[in-house]
């Protein structure tokens, strides 16, 4: 059975039209995300499932239950979330904050426990205002998860971080997900969604205009993967022509080619067959930004 | 459950607040800097003292003749003669002076069988302290005169004359300023740090994370008011306290009828801070809004200069704003000795006002920006 179920969600505000009818359904323990680029409709869509906004039309249903906006307890009690961007008080310290925020809910998971699974065990007596960016991130986490809930919302965890906090907070969300929590993130980040998400939806104008796993998206795409190869000696050009996918092939320097395919795995399967002085270089696949062009016709980072 | 709740909420939010060094400096240590600065520069003129005295003999008797003379001779006494006693009496009443002293028409008769008296009025509405004086100058007098009678004493009788209209001329600048400063103390707390931090937490979104939370609106906003009340609570204390044990301030009154003021009033400024956040969509503008109700309240209300003291035209206005019903009220207690009864209007209004706001808020509030 479905965690979350959404359908035919419209919203307006004034006369732009942020969703236009998106609907997608969220099964139980599943990572999903919405790829979108900025102001694409993915805040809005996540607001309303948590209850801060109302939508025009559409239901939301959360475990069956139609929501609402302003949520009900019940469904506070087992619900985290972490807001995009949002400031914890300066002047409280780490602990202070995570003791407060647990004395909300019926159930909560040990201050301890909770800076442990963010990595945030040395900071516990610092002021909130001496935390570094990917720290405060981490530290929105542990806020989160202070409920040890069984659905956790969040909104582009990583932007604005660098490179190095990014990857911690991944490990951090893929821990969550093996608890077996559900989660539903935003990000306009490819490899956020290729790295954390069992499925992702693709969001654009306030459309969801794609829906499947990473994979099944770039395979359904029908976009070209390319091949670097060096050679010894020479090449039989039109036995590699005949190769199953071979589109095209690109002479580069000497003793180098460039072939592009549509189906990477039997395509090299093949070619070891047949081939026994070649080398490969470089592997392209096309990823999901690939993807998210081909449907878009648009960059994703503007 | 819910009290739990309360509590860490409350001492979470008492934390922050003193931690904010800013919000400590200009609620706590500024108000203090500025009563000093007041008692030094205006509290001088209290030294060289002067009574305002009417004085009317009405036995015209060798014994009163001199009576009059010696009052003449006192310093301190600025007399008020030669004027019929009905508009001595008035004078009185309206404060234009502190006491009136009657010599009665049986005055000479009395000497003789030991009941002469002499009758000392004297204005309610005056500096306790005046007060004390005057009624020991005259006695003193009496007194003087009595050890030279080799006859049965003449007894001073006292009367106090409630004020009919209040003046503040006669008040010790210690004690007229007071209020005014504990009052924009109060106010710093309740208005500005009250309705500017409520607007930041909205534009971080904090505001909006809690209300994904189970968080109860209503244990939030009783949590947030409780910080601010300890918070002037301490000010009072600290204020008041330094003022009496340093600066010979004074408060006739019940200190139970005081707190009870200040606890309505107190209350009705942090709703009015509330409501302020209610109307703000940014922090800038609640800062603006803010401003916009604390400045004149401050300067206006009679804080530190009496309201008589203002333009005509803009007195209706400044009485009308509910910092000068806490102002009034404080001052009739603590230097006129005011009760409950007679503080009952500045009371109802301030309740009044802390309705109105904390309807405006809860009609108005939002969590988040749109």
């Amino acid at each position: 059975m479905s965690k979350i179920i959404i359908r035919e969600l419209r919203k307006s505000y004034g006369q732009v039209q942020a969703l236009k009818g998106i609907g997608f359904s969220i099964e139980e323990a599943e990572s999903f995300g919405l790829l979108g680029p900025n102001g694409a409709g993915k805040t809005t869509t996540v607001e309303i499932i948590e209850g801060l906004r109302k939508q025009d039309e559409g239901e939301v249903l959360i475990d069956s239950h139609p929501v609402e906006s302003g949520l009900e307890d019940e469904l506070k009690q087992k619900m985290g979330v972490q807001l995009q961007e949002a400031h914890f008080p300066d002047k409280l310290k780490v602990w202070e904050l995570l003791d407060l925020y647990r004395s909300y809910y019926r159930r909560a998971l040990p201050v301890k426990e909770l800076l442990k699974l963010v990595g945030l065990e040395e900071k516990a007596g610092s002021y909130i205002e001496k935390l570094s960016g990917g720290q405060r991130r981490r530290l929105s986490l542990a806020v989160a998860l202070v409920n040890d809930p069984e659905l956790v919302f969040l909104d582009e965890p990583t932007t604005g971080l660098d490179p190095q906090a990014r990857r911690r907070l991944w490990d951090l969300i893929r821990e969550m997900k093996a608890q077996g929590r559900t989660v539903l993130l935003t990000t306009h980040y490819i490899e956020e969604a290729e790295a954390l998400c069992d499925r992702v939806g693709i969001i654009d104008l306030g459309e969801l205009i794609a829906l499947d796993t990473p994979d099944s998206l770039i395979k359904n795409s029908g976009l070209e993967s390319a091949v670097e190869l060096s050679y010894d000696g020479l090449l039989d050009l039109e036995l590699l022509r005949t190769l199953k996918g071979v589109r095209a092939l690109k002479d580069q320097d000497e003793q180098r080619i460039r072939v592009e395919i549509v189906d990477v795995n039997r395509f090299l399967r093949e070619l070891f067959k047949r081939f026994d002085n070649v080398t490969i270089e470089r592997l392209e696949r096309p990823n999901l930004e690939d993807v998210f062009l081909a449907l878009t016709g648009k960059e994703l980072r503007e | 459950m819910t009290l739990r709740v309360f509590i860490k909420q409350l001492i979470a939010d008492l934390k922050r607040h003193f931690r904010n060094r800013i919000a400590v400096f200009w609620e706590f240590l500024f108000p203090i800097v500025m009563m000093a600065l007041f008692a030094l520069a205006f509290g001088g003129e209290q030294g060289g003292v002067s009574l305002k005295l009417g004085l009317v003999d009405l036995a015209h008797s060798e014994l009163s003749g001199a009576m009059v003379e010696a009052f003449q001779q006192v310093p301190i006494f600025k007399l008020a003669e030669n004027q019929d006693e009905e508009n001595l009496q008035a004078k009185l009443r309206a404060g234009k002076l502190d006491g009136l002293v009657i010599i009665p028409q049986s005055f000479q008769a009395g000497l003789s069988h030991g009941g002469a008296q002499i009758k000392l009025l004297i204005y309610g509405g005056s500096n306790p302290q005046v007060r004390e004086i005057l009624i020991s100058a005259v006695q003193q007098l009496i007194t003087g005169f009595n050890e030279h009678l080799r006859r049965p004493p003449i007894v001073l009788v006292q009367e106090t004359v409630a004020s009919g209209v209040k003046t503040q001329e006669e008040i010790s600048y210690v004690d007229f300023v007071l209020p005014g400063i504990l009052a924009t103390a109060i106010l710093a707390t309740a208005l500005m740090s009250g309705a500017i931090g409520l607007a930041v937490e909205r534009e971080n979104r904090l505001l909006k994370y809690l209300q994904t939370t189970p968080l109860r609106p209503l244990v939030f906003f009783s949590a947030r008011a409780g910080q601010q009340f300890i918070v002037t609570v301490l000010q009072a204390v600290l204020l008041v306290g330094l003022s009496i044990l340093f600066l010979g301030a004074k408060v006739q009154g019940s200190y139970l009828v005081l707190a009870l003021l200040f606890t309505v009033g107190v209350l009705s400024f942090i709703m009015m801070g509330f409501a302020i956040a209610a109307f703000s969509k940014s922090h800038e503008a609640a800062n603006g809004l803010a401003n916009i109700l604390y400045m004149p309240m401050v300067f206006a209300s009679g804080a530190f200069f009496p309201i008589g003291t203002m333009p005509s035209w803009l007195q209706p206005l400044m009485k009308a704003l509910p910092l000068r019903f806490f102002l009034d009220g404080f001052r009739d207690i603590a230097i006129r000795g005011a009760g409950l009864a007679q503080i009952a209007t500045d009371l109802w209004v301030l309740a009044l006002w802390g309705v109105i706001c904390l309807l405006v808020t809860v009609r108005f509030f939002r969590w988040a920006e749109e």
